[in-house]
């Protein structure tokens, strides 16, 4: 689901071709595995279809036909609408959470704002375990529960790293 | 959070600025009976100061402090020494022992200060140790003691006078993991019982995870002090 | 190398700097005074004061003036201890930049033995002070007494001076002597590449001061006995005494604290007791030149109280007996200053904790008050001792006591300690600035 929007977040940078989508996805999410084009084409679809998407221009430099896409205004005000929301705190995996942050940090828009959103909900997350963590007893479940805690710690921290770094690299030092 | 009880501590507008730095900007927070407040922020952001204008021991440029509806200006040197005495405890991330006095004396010295009898001091003194599993550390001395051992000995004399408001900078800063767990129960857990409000500085979210809210501290000014957005 | 040890000794600070040379300057000055007056003919060529024309006593005041510089020489140990820890952190630091062991140490020297050599060189100046001041007339010429305080007080000789050599040797002896205390204040510490501190739990203090006062005690009635024997056996005595008693003192320090300690009922004396008992031998060193100075101010009330049981009371014997006075109150407030500079020491090696105490609810005030206690029971139980043994001492030799000479013994055991706590006072008080620096809540702050 969050391809779509990731590749939103691109296309906000300018409008670009389908190919350009896919290498700033990869680029973007090194670790992760490469973009299929077909996945890409499928989200554009998608998008499209949403009213979200449109395509900008078509050229013909001699080759095949190549289309520019770019970002209505409604796509950009859906782009922003779902940068706003905070993802559920929770799932180490937080694939979602990682896609969310880099294109909002990317971006750069009220980068503090989502920063501060997404810790609360996180730091609500992690009260919550503390206090079932108080209230059983055994100790398998606690060290269960410390084992969550601690991975929403891992996000946590991540998330601040991750803005310095964007920072850091925005003043270019 | 219930508007009806009246603040405990409530500051209003706090500046503070050592030479030409400005550790605070105009911050104002409250403090509920009863409730842990985590302090949150960057290193340098100014919790620390923030920390000791609100405990009295720090004189604000601009703002007021109150406690208990008074306001600590208007305090003489004597009254807001007994407060910090009585109604305040202080517990830092460490060196706050006295080298020279057994970890009992340490924990007994509050009520010295405050002129209690030398022989119930010291019995207060051990239960509060032993409350805090450190009564075999009585005798020691502070250069004998691991750093989980000497906080929490420094929780005990922070403790010992009943007080209605601990502060703590960092008390698990300069621990590993779980010593840093077993403190932080501790001190929680003590001042839960003793119905304390705590005002708890850190930089680690899950030390903030223990308290009832948190306040973020950013170069000297506080993000909106609100309590943590409700979990959907 | 110079350089580099010239700007570690500022580094380590103007005021220390000053304080060891105006030490040192004072015992170079007072050595070469002793020297001048080693070199006195027989019959010297100038009018003096009887303590200094009657060659028979004459060694027991060149033995006086060397025993005055004892509490410069214990002020000198005193400032040079004085931000030694910090020292320490800088040589270490150097060494982790790949100075030798060898480099580290000459530096280490350098930076005590600069201001000590300055010091020895200004002592020419002290000398010649002292020689304007107290100078003897010599026969043939005018009366000078426009530079002279009270009429024939004249103690230093004019007609001698000290050779090029002598000075140069008592300048290196004070030299050498600074460098020797400041690698004796390097003792305790250990250092290494991570950082440096105090050794903490060291074996409490032992009662050897008694042996040599005990030894002196034996020797007087053989000296009283001997007349040949009289002033060489008296400054012997005198010498074992007064080097029982500064042996004495951290033992003092130590049994007094442990004592209070367990039966403290305040916050002041508890702290106050605690830390006698954890650091007595600083306190003790301070401390002793007190029962050095009390032990002297009881054999003195002792002389006193004979003159006037005899009725002795010619200028001569009344002026020496002033002299003696004035300069053991001189000491005193040379010694009230190394109390103070001990509590300074105290108070920075532990800016943390003073800050936190006061944090917790500690007042100014009751700090002081457990300045004063520490600095109090370490010296005035010694200047109670010493002037009781003193006047014991003196008084048993002498034939016949009326009350005027014994009323004089008693008002003398009342004043001296009373004065060692006055001097104890005066200090906490001078101190005050650092004592309030050391509260200082920026000493809390952890970021």
């Amino acid at each position: 689901m969050s391809v779509q929007q990731v590749l939103m977040g691109v296309l906000a940078e300018g409008p670009a071709h389908g190919y350009d989508l896919k290498r700033a996805y990869d680029d973007r999410f090194p670790g992760a595995r490469p973009l299929a084009y077909g996945q890409v084409y499928t989200a554009l679809s998608r998008l499209q279809q949403d009213g979200l998407v449109e395509v900008a221009e078509t050229s013909r430099d001699g080759g095949p036909e190549r289309t520019a896409y770019a970002l209505t205004g409604e796509g950009r005000a859906a782009l922003d609408a779902w940068l706003a929301e905070t993802e559920p705190a929770g799932g180490y995996a937080a694939v979602d959470l990682v896609r969310k942050a880099t294109t909002a940090l990317r971006l750069g828009a009220d980068a503090d704002g989502f920063l501060h959103r997404q810790r609360a909900v996180h730091l609500a997350r992690m009260r919550e375990l503390v206090q079932q963590q108080q209230q059983v007893r055994d100790a398998g479940a606690r060290i269960a529960i410390d084992h969550t805690i601690y991975h929403l710690d891992a996000d946590l921290k991540w998330l601040e790293t991750a803005a310095a770094r964007v920072a850091a690299e925005g003043t270019g030092s | 959070m219930n508007e009806s009880s009246e603040a405990l501590i409530a500051a209003r507008g706090l500046r503070k600025a050592f030479g030409r730095t400005e550790a605070l900007r105009g911050v104002s927070l409250e403090v509920a009976a009863g409730e842990t407040v985590a302090v949150t922020g960057r290193s340098g952001s100014g919790k620390s100061t923030l920390l000791l204008c609100l405990a009295g021991v720090l004189r604000p440029e601009a703002g007021e402090v109150a406690y208990g509806g008074r306001l600590l200006d208007t305090l003489s040197e004597a009254e807001r020494t007994r407060l910090r005495r009585r109604d305040f405890g202080l517990v830092l991330q460490f060196g706050q022992l006295v080298p020279e006095l057994s970890a009992a004396d340490n924990v007994a010295l509050p009520l010295l200060l405050d002129r209690h009898d030398r022989a119930a001091s010291h019995r207060a003194a051990l239960g509060w140790l032993e409350r805090l599993g450190a009564l075999d550390l009585a005798d020691a001395t502070p250069g004998e003691l691991s750093g989980g051992e000497a906080q929490r000995v420094a929780v005990a004399r922070a403790l010992v006078t009943g007080p209605k408001v601990v502060f703590a900078d960092e008390p698990t800063g300069a621990l590993d993991t779980v010593s840093g767990d077993q403190v932080l129960d501790a001190l929680l857990s003590a001042a839960r019982e003793a119905h304390a409000s705590v005002v708890l500085v850190t930089h680690d979210n899950r030390v903030a995870a223990h308290a009832d809210r948190e306040v973020v501290v950013t170069d000297g000014r506080l993000e909106d002090a609100d309590t943590f957005a409700v979990p959907r | 190398m110079t350089r580099l040890a010239w700007t570690l000794a500022r580094a380590g600070g103007w005021a220390r700097m000053l304080l060891v040379a105006a030490c040192t300057a004072v015992v170079s000055g007072l050595l070469l005074v002793a020297v001048a007056l080693l070199l006195l003919p027989e019959n010297p060529h100038e009018a003096f004061f009887n303590l200094v024309a009657d060659p028979g006593v004459r060694g027991g005041t060149t033995f006086g003036t060397v025993l005055v510089t004892v509490p410069a020489l214990l002020l000198l140990h005193q400032a040079v201890r004085l931000g030694t820890a910090a020292r320490e952190r800088r040589l270490a630091a150097l060494r982790l930049a790949g100075a030798t062991p060898g480099q580290v140490r000459l530096l280490g020297a350098l930076e005590v033995g600069i201001p000590s050599f300055a010091g020895g060189v200004l002592g020419l100046v002290v000398y010649a002070l002292l020689r304007v001041a107290f100078g003897g007339t010599a026969y043939g010429t005018a009366e000078r007494d426009v530079y002279v305080s009270t009429p024939r007080l004249r103690l230093v000789p004019t007609t001698v001076t000290p050779a090029w050599w002598q000075v140069a040797l008592v300048v290196l002896a004070v030299t050498l002597l600074g460098v020797a205390a400041g690698a004796l204040a390097s003792r305790g510490l250990v250092v290494t590449p991570l950082g440096v501190t105090r050794r903490q739990r060291t074996a409490p203090p032992r009662p050897w001061g008694f042996l040599p006062m005990l030894f002196a005690a034996a020797l007087a009635p053989v000296v009283v006995a001997h007349q040949s024997l009289s002033t060489a056996g008296a400054m012997v005595c005198v010498a074992l005494a007064v080097l029982g008693m500064a042996s004495l003192a951290p033992w003092v320090a130590y049994r007094v604290g442990r004592r209070l300690r367990a039966r403290a009922r305040s916050a002041t004396m508890l702290l106050a007791a605690s830390r006698m008992v954890t650091q007595p031998r600083p306190l003790g060193r301070a401390a002793a030149a007190v029962g050095a100075i009390a032990l002297v101010s009881g054999g003195s009330a002792a002389l006193t109280a004979d003159l006037f049981s005899t009725n002795n009371l010619e200028s001569f014997y009344v002026v020496s007996m002033v002299l003696v006075f004035g300069a053991l109150l001189v000491a005193l407030v040379v010694v009230a200053w190394t109390l103070a500079v001990h509590t300074v020491e105290s108070l920075l090696d532990r800016k943390r904790s003073t800050a936190a105490l006061v944090a917790g609810g500690a007042s100014l005030r009751e700090l002081e008050r457990a300045q004063r206690t520490e600095c109090g029971l370490a010296a005035v139980p010694l200047a109670l001792l010493g002037v009781v043994l003193g006047t014991v001492a003196l008084g048993l030799v002498l034939p016949v006591l009326t009350p005027a000479g014994l009323a004089v013994m008693l008002a003398n055991l009342v004043v001296t300690p009373a004065l060692a706590w006055v001097a104890v006072a005066v200090a906490v008080r001078a101190v005050r600035p650092w004592t309030v620096r050391a509260c200082a809540a920026t000493n809390l702050r952890t970021e």
